[in-house]
């Protein structure tokens, strides 16, 4: 029994259907990646998870319990945190509170100087920017704010939608480090990405979706051999 | 024929006056940025504040400031009853059918609450004694003691409000959802919940300046009329949903107002005030602190 279940669900906007039957687990302690192209309902998958978007049949469940069409702020405050595309972060407040806008729900906050020492000293660059405009920080420093703000609710699964976004190759390498390393103090990470190779280096387990539908799912190894998935997303 | 003192005075007032349109753009540009919608009734909340300080002074006897707190607090309620029946139901609605939706129902609800008031109020105006007798000199002005503490309220609540939107943990929700409602409700905030407050404090903000204005203005049921028109004109000249801009622009407007009385007629103050006001616009189109064109 996985950490995260995710049954054959189908979602819509409007009346087209974006998402079918689509189904995913993802174990305590893994890294596990979603890989696609453009418009294969990726993020859609992922605000489904997080309570953004209404799930139309199927079913998704968290520690055995079923969290399906479970407002946002429940589906954090049960431990899942996501980081959307972007990072999330609000520009025209200061980069303190955006990290305290991470630990809004009330359990959080009374722990909120705590965590905020364990973002610091994660991201020491933030401590310096702390009295700063988030819009004024650059794309790495936006990326490392997202990534605070979502450690700020102490999750036990963290999802990233697209962090390497808009990052140069250097910051793209600083990220995959950080997220192992978030992994190895026991946070479980479902990402989804663009770039496979980063994708599958970084992961212990893949899932191919294209077009609303799950076409592959195995180890990340494994994959990395496939014929289809090289042909497809590695330009072999 | 204007003397120093005479200037100074209606100076004064036009702060006074200025103060309370503070109160009521602020709560307008709040909702505007918190809740996405154009309140129409904005101005029936004032007048809804207006009424309720008249029933309390006419048959409690309160002081003004436990008239403001129970009025506030009244019709808090009522601009959370009719966030939760009228507006939160539009919202799993497409963002222009949402706008179009929220917008046409609060002109609804402005149409009620103004009709309601009619029946049950009727239609007389009706006005109230000073808060407070007698005058001051303070330096060269004479004061009544009611325009002073009238002012002084509404300066207290200004404080109150940035104080509660800057430093405090609604605060925080407000400004988080009215700059990114998906990453506020990311980040664990409770939107419906924020959505309600930010009417509710809206509303009881221009109740406020319903209870401090009805000593020189009288209240019957369409006041809310030239409140709103006026809240209009505030906010999009200090730029839609920044509080700050209200603040500035309330001032302004409020002192322009009554330096147009007293320079030329009380006849044309509307007109002074809208021609600054277009102006403003043309050569600024975001308003003074908005960071969007409006």
């Amino acid at each position: 029994m996985g950490l995260l279940e995710i049954q054959r669900i189908n979602c819509f906007y409007g009346n087209s259907q974006v998402l079918w039957d689509v189904s995913l687990a993802v174990n305590a302690n893994e890294i596990v990646a979603v890989v696609g192209s453009n418009g294969a309902g990726k993020t859609t998958l992922l605000r489904a998870i997080s309570g953004l978007h209404k799930i139309s049949g199927g079913s998704i469940s968290w520690k055995g319990r079923d969290i399906g069409n479970t407002p946002p702020h429940q589906i954090l405050e049960s431990g899942i945190s996501q980081i959307p595309e972007g990072a999330g972060i609000f520009p025209y407040m200061t980069v303190l509170e955006n990290l305290k806008i991470g630990a809004y729900s009330r359990k959080n906050w009374k722990n909120r100087f705590k965590n905020l020492e364990k973002v610091f000293s994660l991201f020491p660059e933030l401590r310096e920017r702390r009295n700063q405009l988030a819009g004024t920080l650059s794309g790495g420093e936006r990326q490392m704010l997202g990534i605070g703000k979502g450690l700020m609710s102490s999750p036990e699964f963290l999802i990233f939608d697209e962090p390497s976004f808009g990052l140069s190759p250097k910051l793209v390498l600083k990220l995959l480090d950080t997220i192992s390393e978030i992994s190895k103090q026991g946070v479980t990470i479902l990402l989804v990405e663009q770039n496979v190779h980063h994708a599958m280096s970084l992961s212990h387990r893949v899932y191919v979706l294209e077009n609303g539908r799950m076409v592959k799912g195995g180890d990340s190894r494994t994959l990395l051999e496939d014929d289809y998935v090289r042909r497809a997303y590695l330009g072999a | 024929m204007y003397n120093l003192e005479i200037i100074l005075r209606q100076a004064f007032y036009g702060l006074v006056l200025g103060s309370n349109y503070v109160l009521i753009a602020a709560g307008f540009s709040l909702v505007w940025g918190v809740v996405g919608v154009m309140n129409i009734a904005h101005g029936e909340f004032f007048m809804l504040g207006a009424y309720a300080a008249y029933f309390i002074l006419t048959f409690l006897g309160w002081n003004l400031f436990l008239t403001t707190i129970a009025a506030m607090a009244l019709i808090f309620l009522i601009g959370v009853f009719f966030e939760k029946m009228t507006i939160d139901p539009l919202r799993p609605r497409k963002k222009l059918d949402y706008d179009m939706g929220t917008l046409i129902m609060t002109i609804g609800i402005s149409i009620f609450l103004q009709n309601l008031a009619l029946i049950v109020f009727g239609p007389k105006y009706k006005g109230v004694p000073a808060y407070f007798d007698g005058m001051v000199r303070l330096g060269p002005i004479i004061m009544s003691y009611d325009r002073i503490a009238i002012f002084l309220v509404a300066l207290l609540l200004i404080g109150i409000l940035l104080f509660l939107i800057k430093h405090t943990r609604i605060g925080l929700a407000l400004r988080a959802v009215s700059e990114n409602p998906d990453g506020a409700a990311l980040a664990g905030i409770p939107i419906g919940r924020v959505l309600y407050f930010a009417f509710g404090l809206s509303a009881s903000f221009a109740g406020a300046a319903g209870v401090l204005l009805i000593p020189i203005y009288n209240v019957y049921p369409t006041v809310g009329g030239n409140v709103i028109l006026l809240a209009f004109s505030i906010v999009i000249f200090g730029g839609l949903g920044s509080v700050k801009g209200a603040i500035y622009a309330g001032f302004l407007i409020g002192i322009l107002e009554s330096l147009a009385v007293l320079f030329i007629s009380s006849a044309w103050k509307d007109v002074i005030v809208f021609a600054i006001v277009i102006l403003v616009l043309t050569f600024r189109p975001r308003g003074l602190m908005g960071t969007k064109e409006a």
